[in-house]
Formats: C-alpha cells, structure tokens, sequence
C-alpha cells in the first residue's frame, strides 16, 4: 500500500499542526524565567520561521527547489566525470499511504487500548487472533498455533524470565469503581 | 586510552559475554535480513531489555547487532535482490548477477570476508586515531562541547537530500521536545501543560521505538503479501566456491582499502549515512576499474567495494559517537540513548572516564564479523526463505515486541501511547519529507545542547565570548560557517567558472 506524494491540504494540515507545536512552546517560554527561556526562544523562533518557508516552498513549487540543496551534493559525481549523479541514484524508500496508516495504525491503536484495558498478556490473546482471524484469514490451526507461541513468549519471556512485571490491565480496578464490589482475592 | 583494553577485554573471558554476542548476531541477522528493518530498528526494540544488563555486556550486544546487519542484508540482496538494509542496495548490482551465474556461494564469500576486511581496516584507523583524539577532546570544555553538537546538528541537516530547511526544521523541533519536563538547571517545569506525566520529560526509548520502529510496524499491520518477492528459487553453487571468493578479496586489495577509507570519511562525517557511503565507493571503483564494462553484470570488485565500505561506515559511525558524544548515524543516536540509559556521560568524558565502553565496542564489533561469517555461511539458503514469510506473522510480534519494550524501561503504560503518538508523527514527518534522522539525533542531543550552552555561560560569567575566543570553539564554528555556506556558493561558483570557460572560447 504504497502511495504518491501528500497532498497540498495534507501539506498544510500537517504544517500548521507542527507550527502550532512549535508557537505554542514560545509562548509558554515567555513565563518562564529568562535563562529557562534562552535556548528554547533561541531555536524556537528560527524553527517556526523554517516551518513557514518549508511550508511556502511546498505551495510554491519554484521556491521549494531553491531550497534542494545540501552537503549531498558534495558526493555528487555528475560534474567531474559527467555520469549521472549518485545521489539521484540513491534509494527512495517506499512510503506507507495514508489508507496504509489508518488500517495498520487502527489496529496497532487496538492493540493499544487491550493493553490499557487488559494488560499485556490478556491483549496479546485476544489481538493476535484477531488480527490473524479478521485481517489476514489465516486458518484456525496456525492462528492457535502463533497466539499460543506469541503469548508463552510474553509470560514467560519477558515476565518470568526477564521479571518485567508486565502491565495487568486497568479494567478490573474501574469494574470495581463501577459496581462498588471489592477486589478479588488472590486465586492462586 | 589503553588502560581500559584489559577492562574491555575482560568480559569476553565469560561465556555469557560470548553469549550475548551470538545473540546479537542472531537479532542482527533477522533484522538485517527483512527489508524495511535494519540496524536502527533493530538496535530500538533491544535498548529496553538491555537496561538490566552491566553496561560493557549491553555493548557486546549491540556491538553483535551493528556487526552482523549489513552483512545479513548483502545475503539477501545476492540471493534475492532485495538489500535487506538500505546500503546493500549496491550489493544487488552486481551479486544478484553472481548468483544468477550459480555463483551465489562465491559471492557471499566475497561479500562478508569484504565485510570483515572492511570492519579490521576501520577499527586498526580507529584504534591509531584514538590517542589523538583523546588528546583533543581533554581539550574540550563546554563552549567546545556545544560547537560540536551545532556542527553535528548542521551536517545532519545539510546532509538531507530533499530540503535542507526541512533537515534545519526537523532538528529543531526535536530540541523543543527535548526540552520538555522538569529542568534541574533551573528548577522549573517547562511545557508540560500541567501534564503530571510530562515531569520527567519525553521519555527516550519509547520516543525512539516510535520513531524509528513504529511506522514499519504499522506498515506491517496493513499488508497481507510476503516481506519481498522471490526466494523461490535459489542458485547457490558448490561450496568450494567459498576459497574463490576469499582469494577474489585477496586480489582486490586495493579496492578493499579504497573503499574502506570512503566508508570510514563518509562515516565520520555526521549524518551522512551508509548508502551514500555505498554508492560513493561503488562509484569510486566504477572510476578506478580500467574495464568498467563489466560492472552491474556481477563484477566482484563492485561488490567488494559496497560490503567493504558499508562496514567500514560503521567503524566511522562510531569514532565522533564516542568521542564527541555526536552521533554519526542514526543508528549510533540509538547506541548514544543506550550509553545514557545506562547512566554513562556521553562526550569527551566517556573516553576519559569510561575506555572500557569503547574497548567493548571495538572488541564486540571484530568477534561479531567472524561469528556472522560463520553464521551468514551456515544459514545463507535458509535466510533467503525467511524474506517470503507472509507479512501478517512479523506485524503482531512486532506490535507486541515494541509495547512491551516502550514500557519496559519505567513501568510505566503511558509510555506506550507516546510511542504510538510519536510513530503517527514520525510518520507525517517522512511523508512531507522532513528527516527523521534530524528528528531523532536532534532529540537526543537537545539536553547536551543546553546544558553545555549555560555551562559555558556559568564559565564566562554570562559573557557570550566564551563562544568565540578559545581556539578549538573558534575553529569549531568557522568550520561550521564553511560547512553552511559552502553548498550555497556551489552554484554562483559554476556559474562564474562556466562564463570564465565561455569567454576563452571566445
């Protein structure tokens, strides 16, 4: 799922976002005593300037070229031998799509909220098949097979062995809150 | 310096120390082997576990892991043509072809004794180095401390291949966010928007596990095919071709030291990675060859020349990452996050104060390139299978393996949100083409900025001469004037030398 360029609301959505970050760190340093308010002011405010010329230059595509350049190109062959430029050459690494993002991030935000919820051995159960089950429809023997695997490596692995002390899950303590009950005793 | 080899070395008389290389071998390996994850990942998802363990067996560990990457990816770019890592891009050009011939065997052979060649040659450079750079960096005090990472930071940012304003912009942001929490310097909490939680700051693995680990991950999460096409038919050949590739090393010596030297310069240089490395060198060869015809159609010396560099890159990586505390890829801003998880100062201290690190290191990386040899030689056929798993089986463990790893270091479950934010982030920013590698170094070395910023003015009594009139901070900052202007009069200088051209054929 791998997709072209942003586009140009994209490009301004997630501008203006990182410029808010940005605006709203220099206004809260202006409470601050002037020491603790030197060096972020000092990075601050040429941040958020390089944020609105980054931002201009991807509306305009002219004035966004201006800025391609860099110490790159001091490895660039092109002008010695007249071969083609090996930082063109270079790689471009493949980009997850924005539909890539919402389904892969949907779910890893479940698995998430499970572990909130349940804890970490308790969520692993339930994501892994469900994600196999429901994402990839992989037959029911390999799905038991992989929850079973995953979920003994998280007990034993990094509770048992490595004595992590993993997180237990929040939703017994608000059932509790909720119907006034009391928390169960140790069954073991 | 040398006082610290015994100390170094000492561990590796345990079998556990050993151990640990083996394993980081093995987690180098799977990592280096499965494209979209690498040295940098790798290292990420290992930090949180290694926080239990004494600090010169951590660098065993990462030291088997940075050790064994590039050369598990080459296995895969020979056999397959799928780099496992980015770098072993330029492996793909010429040991594919190889292994189209039926000499697959003799290409792995080249490619990882290359490797080990590469590697020896970086750390006999380092290990002669690093008396004069100790001796540089005793003279270093704060003002000196804060030029180096200003320099660094400009590197990185120059180094972007997109937008230069982008690479400027991505690391100061991560300053601000470094900046977050609690200062002890001043005694006052900033930017924690009464967030009891933001007290203590962003915390480092888990911002770096979002980073640089979670995008792949949620890449995983959306896909159902293979991790990479083919692997179902591999052309291997006889295993006597393993002395052909050691013997073709051998009569490429020149080529070895050629592009060991490129990886070593490129990697010292902070921010330029192992791909330019790669290609600079295979480029370097393509010059040097009196018959370049053969190269792209499994010509030894291409390949020679991109494994030999890219390990030495690593070894490069490594001297301004200890030395200076600026690390010389991103994946050495993870191992400097990893020196202060474990409570070690990174900088001009470090080799003073704490050799042992470095001789771990340096030790880790040489017995890494023979167990990965070894190990690379042993599994090559089966290692090629593994790029055909199906996607779904690595995603949930992946999940699973960064949750658990966020939240390891503290106990504390909010840390796996802000990996997960920091992934969503770390996402839009590659999108729209900000660095990620600025992002992630600049986050690292914002607390090194500010407190070597207001040292230097403790120093000088709130003057800002302190800056500019010791020597070395006044070298450090002309060279970071040159390094930033220099790109800039590129073009007004080629203009003005193409009309001077244009003129005498008049």
């Amino acid at each position: 799922m791998k997709t072209a360029g942003p586009s140009r609301l994209g490009t301004l959505s997630f501008h203006s976002f990182l410029l808010l970050v940005v605006l709203g760190i220099i206004a809260a340093s202006l409470g601050l005593p002037f020491r603790a308010r030197q060096l972020p002011l000092l990075i601050g405010v040429p941040t958020a300037v390089l944020l609105c010329l980054s931002l201009l230059g991807e509306l305009k595509t002219g004035l966004g070229r201006r800025f391609r350049i860099g110490i790159s190109a001091m490895f660039d062959s092109r002008s010695s031998s007249g071969s083609r430029s090996v930082i063109a050459r270079l790689p471009e690494a493949d980009l997850l799509s924005f539909r890539g993002l919402l389904i892969g991030g949907a779910w890893f935000c479940i698995f998430f909220v499970l572990v909130l919820m349940l804890g970490f051995l308790a969520a692993t159960l339930l994501f892994v098949p469900s994600f196999l089950l429901l994402f990839a429809r992989y037959p029911w023997w390999q799905i038991s097979l992989y929850t079973a695997v995953s979920s003994v490596v998280v007990w034993y692995g990094f509770d048992v062995l490595f004595g992590l002390d993993l997180w237990k899950g929040a939703a017994p303590e608000i059932v509790r809150h909720l119907v006034g009950g009391g928390v169960l005793p140790p069954f073991f | 310096m040398f006082e610290g080899l015994l100390a170094g070395l000492e561990p590796l008389a345990g079998a556990d120390v050993i151990g640990y290389v083996f394993l980081g071998n093995l987690i180098g390996v799977l990592f280096g082997i499965i494209p979209g994850l690498g040295g940098v990942q790798a290292l990420t998802v290992v930090l949180p576990f290694t926080f239990f363990l004494p600090p010169v067996h951590a660098m065993y560990l990462y030291a088997g892991i940075m050790g064994s990457v590039g050369g598990a990816g080459a296995v895969t770019a020979i056999l397959i043509n799928t780099p496992g890592t980015a770098p072993n891009v330029t492996a793909t050009l010429d040991g594919y072809p190889m292994s189209l011939r039926g000499e697959a065997v003799r290409a792995i052979s080249m490619s990882t004794i290359a490797g080990i060649a590469g590697v020896c040659f970086g750390l006999v450079v380092f290990i002669l180095l690093l008396p004069l750079v100790r001796a540089l960096v005793l003279a270093f005090g704060p003002p000196e401390i804060f030029w180096t990472v200003m320099f660094g930071v400009v590197c990185l940012a120059m180094a972007s291949r997109d937008n230069v304003l982008k690479g400027f912009a991505a690391a100061g942001l991560a300053f601000l966010l470094a900046f977050i929490g609690y200062s002890e310097l001043f005694d006052v909490p900033r930017f924690t928007m009464g967030i009891e939680y933001l007290w203590e700051g962003l915390p480092l693995v888990p911002f770096f596990l979002g980073v640089f680990a979670v995008p792949q991950v949620i890449d995983y999460l959306s896909r159902r095919d293979t991790i990479a096409r083919g692997g179902e038919k591999l052309y291997l050949g006889g295993w006597e071709q393993m002395v052909r590739g050691a013997t073709d090393v051998a009569r490429h010596m020149k080529t070895v030291i050629r592009s060991s030297t490129i990886g070593m310069i490129v990697g010292i240089i902070p921010g330029v990675g192992g791909v330019t490395a790669a290609f600079a060198a295979y480029m370097a060869e393509v010059r040097a060859s009196k018959d370049p015809s053969g190269f792209g159609k499994g010509e030894p010396a291409g390949l020679i020349a991109s494994d030999a560099t890219i390990h030495a890159d690593v070894v490069g990586d490594l001297l301004p990452t200890v030395a200076f505390g600026v690390p010389g890829s991103v994946q050495m801003a993870v191992l400097l996050g990893a020196l202060i998880l474990h409570g070690l100062e990174p900088g001009p201290l470090l080799l003073t104060k704490h050799p042992e690190i470095v001789w771990a290191l340096i030790f880790g990386l040489a017995l890494s390139q023979v167990v990965s040899t070894a190990m690379l030689f042993g599994s090559a056929r089966w290692l090629g299978k593994i790029t055909v798993v199906p996607v779904p089986y690595v995603g949930p463990a992946l999940a699973v393996l960064t949750s658990v790893g966020a939240f390891a270091v503290r106990g504390n479950v909010w840390d796996v949100m802000v990996m997960l934010v920091g992934g969503m982030v770390a996402w839009g920013l590659r999108r729209h083409g900000f660095p990620l590698a600025s992002f992630g170094i600049g986050f690292v070395l914002g607390e090194i900025l500010e407190d070597s910023f207001h040292q230097s003015l403790m120093i000088a009594y709130g003057s800002y001469g302190i800056f500019f009139n010791r020597p070395i901070a006044l070298i450090l900052f002309l060279l970071l004037v040159v390094t930033m202007l220099t790109p800039m009069l590129r073009g007004p200088w080629r203009r003005v030398a193409a009309a001077s051209k244009w003129k005498e054929g008049e």
